[in-house]
């Protein structure tokens, strides 16, 4: 049902139409590439090439502490409650700002100098959303146009509907699917290709579609896998829409069906009992080329494959398909068998590199693994060599685990993505000797060390880093396509005790899922499980929380996780307080996807409170430590800007984050405006009226979801606080 | 731009209906408080902003938690921070404006989620208007049968009709759903006033009874007018369904009209104003519209309209069906004090010596309440002519006498007494206050302005003009006990004077002002400070008196009363400003009168007496804190300040006019809760700022709700929604 159709009227009208010289601009370049070299940002990833890149330079590392507040939008009112996880990147089109917020994921259209409301629309969708698996505003919307004057913004609501409203008065298109809407879920399955309940059914998707001159790409996402009830989950898929009718063009299925390539990799049959393998992050195209970058997660479980023996294509893969057909051009499986929640987190950047005087249109996915994996994007041939090597095996009963894992030659690892003993806390030999004796509890090892069954003497679980929540998680990355630098936040403290219990009878249908021996058993659901507009208000809940999680929560996860121990926030397992691991806790890293090096890495985010102020640590200096946590940056002609993950109160600034400009081509902190809360979304840049603006979402702790615009203060007429 | 407007609602107009198909199906009828709604910006089309709820009442309303809450930073280019409308309530949603273009939003009434949201861009004709801001609310129409529709008038003076489902604008009303109020309003004897430059807006709502929209007229403020020959108020109806007009009542009457001869010599043919910027009520069973008039141009000058002017200030009942005067009571003669018509007129039936009265109540400015039989005008209790000072400024020719109530005595402070009325914490405060009012003409009610001597006669002494005793908030009324509720502003005490204007800026003789002085033009609070308007930093806020304390609940909709304990704009510095040269020098900050600064009332309509009179609001922390009043005992003093009220079953609810911050509490204001039969403090919840916009409230599914806007100072416009706590409902925490 439609909530919400708005009008708007007066020069509106003309404010849309008006900017047709913008949409001549367009017109030259080839069709259906909206374009960020006129100010706009027509995608969550700035561009269809998911560079999170902007031409713009009038904030500069010159200006940048003088950036004021231009305005604010708060998103308390969209939804019945105020939501506490605001994830979204807005588009900037011809002057409007869209995004989605609020708890019922509204959509939002307002005006990029002012905020004002413009349009709201959002879809009431009651138990659908309720029981969705991926809850709360999601990362954004997409826009298409025809570049006629029919302009549309499409979205996926919190049910998985495919929703296509009028750019200019967020009406749903009639044209468009049933009076706008495609029900997605008609097609999903589950098993050996049951349609899954329409009101029920798992599947959801807090990503944005991937809209190109004629299709619409929509991945599929599912509830956290660490404690599923079932492995005959729903399977994932990635299918592409007319983006004119809403018609279906092509269905991709990450699990391969019989006859398809790769279904023996699903030893056993094994693929008609399994599901997940979705596609929950942003789908990248080669309009060019008509080729598609699938970034595909875990099968089900995230950490246990009994139930799926063999290597699981097309599980944590990137997978290339033909725009028109959807046919798998390439594919590369960067984990076999996986069973890290390493998932591919984040959006395939395409990068157009020369590495040996040679150009190579090449792909480069980021991973939670810390490690950045290049291949021709064209033929999937890796640009430096990716060598398997053998790696720790399994010894959970039932457990097959692939003797080797493919590793990158170049670039070199941008984050830690093991623990090993000499990557433990050393700030003095006492607290040197407390993490020691900690870890102790634990089986340490370097990367695809794999998870173990828990036991009460121990170890409880294997000490891993970034394996849930990143290294990169559904933030991603960007690609400077001048500098040819891939440019990243990268947690390097997101530490995950993975350890396995058999889960209780009546719970599951798994040998084993995710908890600690000797404790309660719980399920972990995702942040936002159980807050969507209609959600019963818990008395809740049933099960219990987690364990505390280290502020904030936001950052954390990909979207959804709270991992146990807190992964998200970094500190899975303490010292004192203190992250087990050694600074730095969180970096922004620069690439050079020419030559396959590391440029350079900085810390982000300030030394947290609980470091800083630690009695154990008074009197020593202790460098910026920076911040575990999960952000996305935004490039900028010279700059890359990310805001804090996490909130702290220093000598410097009141309690809150701040937003940070680094040079781009050293790293060096230039710049740093105060936010109240830390950044849940990822940053964009516009120009508006010879105006740049950066926006950012922030939200967590007890702040609420708010889009902050910030410019560089007007000389003349800037509006004042009252009247 | 017309043609894009045009274009653009044709457009959307089909689109929108076919998502409101997809609407789950709201309960059709017709809504009344009755039922828990609350269907007029006064509650009822009778002006009593009463509901029958009591499920917050005297014992639980200290229990009152925050539902939800809006904030209207977004509507609009820029926050607002004078929000000052009552949303309306049907079948649980509310409806309402706000923000700096005054946009049109939907809220579910449980949750506060945005429905939709309209607005209407009109540029440079809305950054001129005399009546900017969000105004007071909208209107609903409904015929039963599923067609539902909103009705408010724009910043440009526009009546548009929007589908309340979806907020579509309505094609079949007007044109695309928009009738151009500015077609048809005139100046002089007759010529149209410009659509885009032309003065005339609204911050009222339209009155909707039966399938007839009815909508006044306003202007920019009229203290320091640049002519007399201003756009002529006016009064029209038209049909709620098409747009169409279906008459026009001149508050000025033209030759061959009655009470034209109440302008000599010709004198309606070069003055304007006379508008109805206040709440038009009806009575439906018998027809009857009850019209609250305004000055004339100019507020303070009559100089060039001699003559008793109808229908300045008066009361007017004229026909639904055709806009025929009826009857009329004409409460200020020749009107120079700007008293206007400022509260909505109540219906209530009385039982006045055994027999029942079907009467009219009119609050007002003055503190009186003015009560006639609706049907035939007698004042039910006798209304004198007395005598009253005249004028003695040029050309100037006041009525020599002026109408006062004998019944019911005053609720507020009509004038001030010398000495009664004075500060007397101390007896040095007593005689300083004497010393300063040798230099003010002290001569009782309708003290007629003289021309500002600063080392002469600095102005004579009136109290509320501009901002009331009872403003633009109106009071409410109980029906069952027959009962009228009205908040009156103490405080405003002045001395009004006129200068001459500075040459080139007016043709009138005299405007507000002090010879001697920069001249400073009056303007109100809101003006210049709409969406799109041209910042107000650039025109050096001329006029616009610094804002102190917030500026909530004062002013009709735009002066500065509710200013500390009230200045009273226009006139000279006045009791409490503290500015020097005036009221208050000497006396160290505090009012030139005693307390009580303001206070709630009660009038019992069949006896014409006061029930009872109790101070509105915590005493102001400049009283509280005085250094010199350290030890003394001050009873709590109640606020200057206008605020609207809402009355249920038991309680009469109204927050404070300014923000405090007294011992035990975050600096804020109260809403607070009286019993009705007895004034008695039964209840009070915090708020972030002072009540900027009149309380109501109304029922969904089996929850009352209370919404209040605050606004004022630093703090811009919100809604806010008050119920009683959910057993088991679970908080507005944030998540982990």
């Amino acid at each position: 049902m439609v909530l919400a159709a708005a009008g708007i009227a007066g020069a509106l009208g003309a404010m849309i139409a008006a900017p047709r010289m913008t949409a001549t601009l367009s017109g030259q370049q080839v069709p259906g590439f909206l374009t960020t070299k006129n100010g706009e940002w027509p995608y969550y990833t700035a561009d269809v090439r998911g560079s999170r890149y902007s031409p713009l330079d009038q904030i500069n590392a010159g200006n940048f502490n003088q950036l004021e507040v231009a305005w604010r939008f708060k998103t308390d009112n969209m939804g019945t409650r105020p939501e506490f996880k605001l994830e979204g990147t807005p588009l900037m089109m011809k002057g409007v700002i869209y995004a989605t917020g609020g708890t019922r994921r509204s959509v939002v259209a307002l005006d990029a100098k002012t905020g004002e409301l413009i349009w709201v629309h959002a879809e009431k969708e009651g138990a659908r959303a309720v029981n969705a698996p991926r809850q709360l505003s999601g990362r954004g919307l997409s826009y298409w146009t025809d570049g006629r004057g029919d302009d549309r913004v499409v979205y996926v609501t919190t049910g998985y509907r495919l929703v296509a409203l009028n750019a200019k008065t967020g009406v749903p298109v009639p044209g468009f699917g049933q009076n706008g809407v495609v029900d997605m879920k008609v097609g999903a399955v589950v098993g050996k290709g049951q349609q899954i309940d329409l009101e029920s059914g798992e599947i959801g998707l807090h990503s944005t579609p991937t809209v190109t001159k004629d299709a619409i790409i929509v991945g599929s996402s599912f509830r956290e896998g660490l404690t599923v009830k079932t492995h005959n989950n729903t399977k994932g898929l990635v299918r592409a829409w007319d983006a004119k009718t809403g018609k279906l063009l092509w269905t991709f299925n990450t699990i391969p069906r019989p006859g398809e390539f790769g279904a023996d990799t699903w030893e056993k049959e094994s693929w008609a009992i399994n599901g997940n393998t979705g596609v929950w992050t942003q789908i990248t195209v080669d309009e060019e080329a008509g080729l598609v970058y699938l970034p595909v997660e875990d099968p089900t479980s995230d950490l246990y494959g009994g139930h799926r023996p063999g290597n699981n294509l097309f599980g944590d893969s990137l997978v290339a398909v033909d725009l028109k057909t959807g046919q798998r051009k390439w594919h590369f499986q960067i984990v076999h068998h996986p069973i890290w929640d390493f998932d591919m987190p984040a959006a395939p950047l395409l990068a157009d590199i020369n590495v040996n005087g040679k150009p190579i249109k090449a792909v480069a996915q980021a991973t939670k693994q810390g490690l950045l994996y290049v291949f021709d994007r064209i033929t999937g041939q890796p640009v430096w060599p990716i060598e398997e090597r053998p790696v720790p095996q399994t010894d959970v009963p039932g457990e097959k685990t692939s003797p080797t894992q493919p590793f990158p030659t170049k670039p070199p690892a941008y984050s830690r993505n093991g623990v090993l003993e000499s990557d433990l806390i050393d700030f003095t030999p006492e607290l040197k000797a407390a993490g020691l004796e900690a870890a102790k509890r634990y089986r340490l090892g370097p990367v695809f060390t794999p998870p173990l069954v828990s036991k009460v003497e121990g170890p409880v679980a294997t000490l891993t880093s970034g394996t849930l929540s990143g290294g990169v998680n559904w933030p991603g990355s960007a690609y400077d396509p001048e500098m040819h630098t891939f440019f990243s936040h990268a947690c390097n403290a997101c530490i995950s005790p993975l350890g396995l219990v058999a889960p209780p009878k009546e719970f599951s249908d798994l040998d084993y899922v995710m908890g600690t021996a000797g404790q309660t058993f719980r399920a972990i659901v995702g942040g936002g499980e159980g807050e969507a507009a209609d959600a019963p208000r818990p008395a809740r809940p049933a099960t219990p929380p987690p364990p505390p999680t280290p502020p904030p929560a936001t950052a954390g996860g990909r979207g959804g996780a709270t991992p146990p121990g807190g992964g998200g926030g970094g500190f899975g397992a303490t010292v004192q307080g203190l992250p087990i691991v050694k600074p730095p806790y969180g970096q922004i890293v620069a690439v050079n996807l020419d030559r396959g090096d590391l440029v350079w890495s900085t810390p982000h985010g300030d030394t947290p409170d609980a470091v800083r102020n630690h009695p154990a640590l008074k009197g020593l200096n202790i460098p910026k430590t920076g911040q575990s946590g999960n952000v996305g940056v935004v490039v900028t002609k010279t700059l890359v800007v990310a805001g804090d993950p996490s909130v702290t109160t220093t000598p410097e600034h009141p309690r809150g984050a701040m937003l940070r400009a680094y040079d781009k081509t050293n790293g060096k902190e230039v710049g740093a405006v105060w936010l109240p809360a830390p950044q849940s979304g990822s940053p964009m840049t516009y120009s508006v009226d010879g105006r740049q603006y950066i926006v950012v979402a922030v939200s967590g702790g007890n702040y609420s979801g708010e889009y902050i615009a910030f410019a560089l203060p007007q000389t003349s007429t800037r509006p004042t606080a009252g009247q | 731009m017309t043609r894009t407007v045009l274009r653009s609602a044709l457009v959307l107009v089909p689109l929108v209906m076919l998502a409101g198909l997809k609407l789950a199906g709201q309960p059709a009828g017709m809504p009344s408080t009755k039922s828990g709604d609350w269907t007029h910006y006064t509650a009822d089309v009778h002006g009593t902003r009463y509901s029958p709820l009591d499920q917050i009442n005297a014992s639980n309303f200290n229990q009152l938690e925050v539902a939800w809450r809006f904030k209207t930073d977004n509507l609009g280019t820029r926050p607002e921070y004078k929000l000052e409308g009552t949303p309306l309530a049907i079948h649980g949603t509310l409806y309402t404006t706000a923000g700096t273009r005054r946009s049109v939003i939907a809220l579910d009434g449980k949750t506060g989620e945005l429905i939709w949201s309209h607005s209407y861009r009109e540029g440079n004709r809305a950054a001129i208007a005399p009546r900017q801001l969000s105004g007071r609310g909208v209107a609903y129409w409904t015929d039963g049968k599923g067609d539902e529709r909103i009705l408010y008038v724009t910043t440009g003076y526009r009546l548009i009709a929007l589908n309340a489902k979806n907020g579509a604008m309505v094609p079949s009303f007007g044109e695309g759903g928009v009738v151009d109020l500015k077609k048809g309003a005139l100046v002089g004897k007759g010529q149209q006033i410009d659509y885009e430059v032309g003065e005339i807006g609204l911050h009222s709502t339209p009155t909707v009874v039966k399938d007839v929209v009815i909508v006044g007229s306003s202007f920019k403020e009229g203290m320091t007018v640049v002519t007399h020959n201003n756009t002529k108020g006016l009064v029209r109806a038209f049909d709620v369904k098409s747009g169409k007009l279906l008459w026009t009542f001149n508050t000025i009457p033209r030759p061959g009209e009655f009470g034209n001869d109440t302008w000599e010599n010709e004198s309606w043919a070069i003055n304007g104003n006379t508008g109805v910027w206040s709440q038009i009520t009806v009575d439906e069973d018998a027809g009857l519209v009850y019209l609250p008039v305004e000055d004339p141009t100019s507020d303070y000058y009559g100089g060039h309209r001699p003559g008793n002017n109808l229908f300045g200030d008066s009361i007017v009942c004229v026909d639904l069906k055709t806009g025929q005067r009826k009857w009329h009571f004409q409460v200020v003669h020749h009107p120079i004090w700007d008293y206007d018509m400022s509260s909505a007129p109540i219906l209530l039936d009385a039982n006045v010596n055994g027999k029942l009265i079907k009467a009219v109540a009119v609050p007002s400015k003055q503190s009186f309440l003015y009560v006639f039989d609706r049907s035939t005008g007698q004042p039910i209790w006798p209304i004198e002519e007395r005598p009253v000072q005249q004028s003695d400024v040029p050309g100037e020719k006041t009525s020599p006498t002026q109408p006062f109530p004998t019944k019911p005595p005053a609720y507020g402070r009509p004038y001030l007494k010398v000495p009664d009325d004075l500060i007397d914490f101390t007896p040095a405060l007593r005689t300083q206050a004497l010393e300063n009012l040798k230099q003010y003409r002290v001569a009782g009610m309708y003290n007629p302005p003289v021309v500002g001597d600063p080392n002469g006669i600095r102005g004579a002494i009136n109290t509320g003009n501009a901002s009331g005793g009872t403003n633009w908030p109106g009071g409410g009324a109980d029906p069952e006990t027959r009962t009228v509720y009205a908040v009156a502003s103490m405080g405003a005490v002045g001395g009004l004077t006129l200068r001459k204007p500075p040459s080139g800026f007016s043709d009138l003789n005299y405007v507000s002002g002090m010879e001697g002085t920069e001249f400073r033009e009056a303007l109100g609070p809101g003006f210049g400070t709409a969406a799109d308007s041209p910042l107000a930093a650039a025109r050096g806020r001329a006029g616009a008196a610094p804002e102190g304390t917030p500026a909530a609940g004062g002013g009709r909709g735009g002066r500065g009363a509710g200013r500390g304990a009230a200045a009273e704009p226009g006139a000279a510095p006045a009791a409490g400003g503290g500015r020097g040269g005036g009221l208050t020098d000497g006396l160290n900050g505090l009012p030139i009168i005693k307390p009580p600064y303001g206070v709630l009332a009660a009038i019992d309509l069949d006896k014409g007496e006061l029930k009872f009179q109790v101070p509105h609001g915590d005493t102001p922390d400049a009283v509280r804190n005085a250094p010199m009043l350290a030890g003394m005992n001050i009873p709590k003093t109640g606020q200057n300040g206008s605020v609207g009220l809402a009355v249920t079953k038991s309680l009469v609810v109204a927050g404070d006019p300014q923000v405090t911050a007294p011992p035990g509490r975050p600096r804020g204001a109260m809403l607070r809760a009286y019993d009705k039969n007895n004034g008695a403090e039964v209840g009070a919840v915090w708020l972030p700022a002072a009540q900027s916009g009149s309380p109501m409230t109304y029922m969904a599914d089996g929850r009352q709700y209370i919404v209040v806007a605050v606004s004022g100072g630093v703090y811009s416009g919100e809604y806010i929604a008050f119920a009683l706590p959910n057993a088991g409902r679970p908080t507005t925490q944030a998540q982990r």
